[in-house]
């Protein structure tokens, strides 16, 4: 039943074309951005492009746009109506769809990371193998939160509006190092690729932060679908 | 209604108006029933209730023995609404696809499950590119040709359907009810009650007013009785016979074309069979006049006003006859 009720997610973000155009969109900036360290000779060009342009903007627009494609630009509760119709649970169409964006997310950012570390290294980073393994693991877990977190807003609103509102949440909280910072993706993901921590907490207890953080934010936005 | 009660409502109270007030119980088995009223009566939610797609508030109710919302019972309840909620993204062979594996059936060729609705070429085309008729078809042969299906729940069914779906499906619906499913539809049309189905339950403002085993009994609540409106060769001659049956209450001509008014449809239908044999008139057309909604919530109203007064009257006798007169002792 699980591989049924992907089909559906996956169809929308695989066939729409309005739903890869995003996607590539802020792929294509990070890429930009990592090229132009290279070319500027930058001597910590991939610190300067993950930590900047790749945990600031890209990670969170592209998971905004795979949320947005997969669940076909409405609410997370419309995006299962099809399949609720054919008899599956509402709760169970949800953990695929939701578990479906968060995977997807996680290994696009986790690719993009990799390919941005390698593109833009410069002379004062760490050893492009490590780099590039960091930066996999870092877009891997920054993916994954904000695509649950996106998943939860998604649950609000007749069209998913609150997906919106936990962008723009998300960036204005986890812009600085306050205690507040620790309950969003962009502190962590921040500090997991070696930026500034929120709250003094380390690179290890930002990257449990995120994990914990996909997994609750799935689990809310599950738990709020499972009821007509 | 025939066999056990496959749908069981027991004082259900929704969440929502306008089945919000009043408690509402009554069963519905094996066969074709129909709901008759407008959105503001309830009929879509009821269905919506019954599918476990909207929140009981009160009451119980029970869709082959269990909740609706019961992972056994879920694949077996098929709702179509006006707007059928089906993935944009995918093709038409691949709902159906997609519809038997969540239900649990046999997959079967999207051409055998089309077919029957006359929907044949939709079979690749993708869900975007359907027109709301073709995709309200789509979802009625899923639901339709389930095997899995035991409650079919069709939101005015015969509306803004494909046409060539909606020439097939009465008598599909007509085959799954012998098989013993449920199928209950909601309609704020008269005519598509009677057209489709056996029984009739009429909703008024969330509240249960009437039901009917059948058109005639429906249009036998109305005080202008049904009419038939026939072109005929020689009108003045179909008149003139029609005015000699009894069970012909009224006759008029109106530019050519003469309408007969009876108590009851079939009543008046073999009437004027009988006076166009004895007029020896050519008939061109003939066609029977449905009661309107209003009409028909008109007069059960009127029925049960009329109940609720000869009621009264009794309970007033009554009363009379138990108090003895003032000063004599009892």
């Amino acid at each position: 039943m699980i591989a049924a009720l992907a089909r559906v997610p996956f169809a929308r973000l695989a066939r729409t074309p309005r739903a890869w155009l995003p996607l590539a969109a802020w792929a294509a900036l990070g890429v930009a951005m990592a090229l132009l360290a290279r070319s500027e000779h930058a001597p910590n060009g991939a610190d300067h492009v993950l930590v900047g342009a790749f945990g600031a903007y890209v990670v969170p627009l592209l998971a905004y746009a795979i949320v947005g494609g997969a669940l076909g630009g409405g609410s997370l509760r419309a995006s299962v109506a099809p399949t609720v119709a054919f008899g599956a649970p509402p709760a169970r169409s949800a953990a695929v769809t939701v578990g479906f964006v968060v995977l997807i997310a996680a290994g696009k950012c986790a690719v993009l990371g990799a390919a941005l570390a390698a593109l833009a290294h410069g002379v004062d980073d760490p050893p492009v193998a490590r780099d590039v393994l960091a930066s996999a693991y870092a877009g891997a877990l920054g993916g994954a939160a904000y695509a649950a977190l996106f998943a939860l807003g998604a649950s609000f609103g007749r069209r998913g509006g609150g997906r919106m509102v936990l962008l723009v949440t998300d960036w204005v909280l986890g812009a600085n190092s306050t205690a507040l910072a620790l309950l969003t993706p962009r502190g962590n993901l921040r500090n997991v690729l070696g930026g500034a921590p929120p709250w003094g907490l380390g690179e290890r207890g930002s990257a449990i932060a995120l994990l914990a953080l996909a997994f609750v934010f799935a689990a809310a936005a599950v738990r709020r679908t499972r009821r007509p | 209604m025939s066999g056990e009660p496959v749908i069981a409502l027991r004082g259900l109270v929704s969440r929502t108006a306008p089945l919000s007030r009043a408690g509402l119980t009554i069963a519905w088995g094996a066969g074709l029933h129909a709901i008759v009223g407008t959105v503001a009566d309830g009929g879509p939610l009821l269905l919506a209730l019954v599918a476990g797609r909207e929140r009981v508030r009160a009451g119980e109710l029970r869709v082959l023995g269990h909740a609706p919302d019961d992972a056994a019972v879920r694949p077996q309840i098929a709702l179509v609404p006006v707007t059928p909620p089906l993935p944009e993204a995918m093709r038409v062979h691949e709902v159906l696809a997609l519809a038997a594996s969540l239900r649990g059936e046999p997959q079967r060729p999207a051409l055998e499950r089309l077919a029957p609705l006359g929907l044949d070429a939709l079979a690749p085309r993708a869900v975007r590119s359907l027109s709301p008729e073709e995709a309200r078809a789509v979802a009625m042969a899923e639901a339709v040709t389930s095997t899995r299906v035991r409650v079919l729940l069709l939101d005015e069914p015969l509306a803004g359907l494909d046409p060539r779906a909606a020439g097939r499906l009465p008598g599909l619906l007509r085959a799954r009810a012998r098989d013993g499913v449920a199928v209950l539809i909601a309609t704020a049309s008269v005519r598509d009650a009677g057209e489709l189905a056996d029984d009739h339950v009429l909703l008024q403002a969330g509240v249960l007013v009437g039901r009917a085993a059948s058109l005639d009994a429906l249009s036998a609540f109305t005080p202008a009785g049904v009419r038939m409106r026939v072109l005929a060769s020689d009108p003045q001659a179909l008149v003139a016979a029609l005015a000699r049956e009894p069970e012909v209450e009224a006759v008029a001509r109106r530019d050519g074309v003469v309408v007969a008014r009876g108590g009851s449809a079939r009543e008046l239908a073999q009437a004027v069979g009988r006076a166009v044999l004895e007029a020896g008139v050519e008939v061109v057309e003939m066609r029977l006049e449905s009661p309107s909604l209003d009409d028909t919530r008109l007069a059960v109203a009127g029925v049960a006003q009329g109940t609720f007064e000869a009621a009264r009257a009794r309970t007033v006798a009554a009363a009379a006859l138990a108090t003895p007169p003032p000063g004599v002792a009892s």
